[in-house]
């Protein structure tokens, strides 16, 4: 949790003409030690976007070259288009330790539109494959913060409704 | 979240911050070390310097009555913890939104002004001697906020 974090707020309410215990005050000090790696992992995304998404794509495509037979021939476009906005919304996300933040502002709404087209087997693929190319390109310890929020967009897309 | 802040995220909505918005919530995190101490020392220490507050206030308005200088305390104390939140938050808004509002109209009817007056002189003197100076610069901000709002308006 972190004061950029949606939960945070919360924590605030409930202090209401009360000090932050211990508790509290520790998640904002274990933020404060892990900012150098969100700030230094929202700026890897932002460079390495274009190169991650092309060699996810690439690689879907090997996996499940009837994507345009099933989805029609904007489908990889689309998948692509998908791709970029999860990335950049989870690149935020991460930035504020706010996973609710992911999941409000996109992820249950994309989850209906997904169900509705049924694409959560695609879903499921690519976002598999961008935590793979993730892991590919980027450090360690980079790949592994941006993966959990990755992991959570495969987990909802991906999911059978 | 303080607005500033609020509004960078608004903005960023499906894109990634740019340097300039970077750079401001992270001038923010770097402060935070010594927001977190000063809040802690607040915290810790806030018994010390409310009491040696209302010892002196008795000696300084001898014709006040108890009933209103209790009362003014027991604000004063509110007032100080909202403020180290503020201090903390970097977040004026939070102060004069939550608690300013409607303690000023609480102040006004009890006519509390004049001993405000005092108390926060003295509340001053006392925050200089339990904080850090960097810490009663982080603090001082929102202490002069509620003070003007508390004894500036008659």
């Amino acid at each position: 949790m972190s004061v950029f974090a949606k939960h945070f707020k919360t924590t605030i309410q409930n202090a209401d003409g009360r000090y932050l215990n211990t508790s509290e005050l520790q998640a904002l000090e274990d933020y404060l030690s892990s900012f150098a790696l969100r700030l230094q992992t929202h700026q890897l995304l932002k460079e390495q976007e274009a190169l991650l998404i092309e060699r996810a794509l690439a690689r879907y495509a090997q996996e499940d070259p009837h994507l345009q037979t099933r989805f029609g021939p904007n489908a990889r476009e689309r998948c692509g288009q998908d791709m970029t906005e999860i990335l950049r919304y989870c690149a935020v996300a991460l930035l504020r330790n706010d996973e609710d933040y992911l999941k409000e502002n996109l992820l249950f709404w994309l989850q209906t539109v997904m169900r509705a087209l049924d694409k959560q087997d695609s879903c499921d693929l690519a976002y598999r494959l961008l935590q793979e190319v993730i892991q590919e390109i980027l450090p360690a310890d980079s790949a592994r913060l941006a993966n959990q929020y990755i992991a959570l967009a495969q987990e909802m897309l991906g999911r059978p409704s | 979240m303080n607005l500033e802040f609020e509004s960078i995220f608004d903005r960023a909505e499906g894109r990634y911050l740019k340097a300039e918005e970077l750079n401001t919530l992270t001038l923010y995190v770097e402060s935070l070390p010594e927001r977190l101490d000063a809040y802690k020392r607040l915290r810790d220490h806030e018994i010390e310097v409310l009491q040696s507050v209302a010892d002196q206030i008795q000696v300084d308005l001898p014709n006040a009555s108890i009933e209103d200088l209790e009362r003014a305390i027991k604000n004063l104390l509110v007032v100080l913890r909202y403020c180290a939140m503020a201090m903390l938050l970097n977040d004026e808004v939070f102060l004069r939104e939550r608690l300013l509002g409607w303690l000023e109209e609480v102040n006004r009817a009890f006519n509390l002004r004049p001993i405000n007056e005092a108390l926060y002189g003295l509340l001053s003197q006392g925050l200089k001697q339990e904080l850090s100076p960097p810490q009663f610069a982080l603090l001082c901000p929102y202490v002069t906020l509620a003070q003007a709002s508390l004894v500036g308006s008659a």
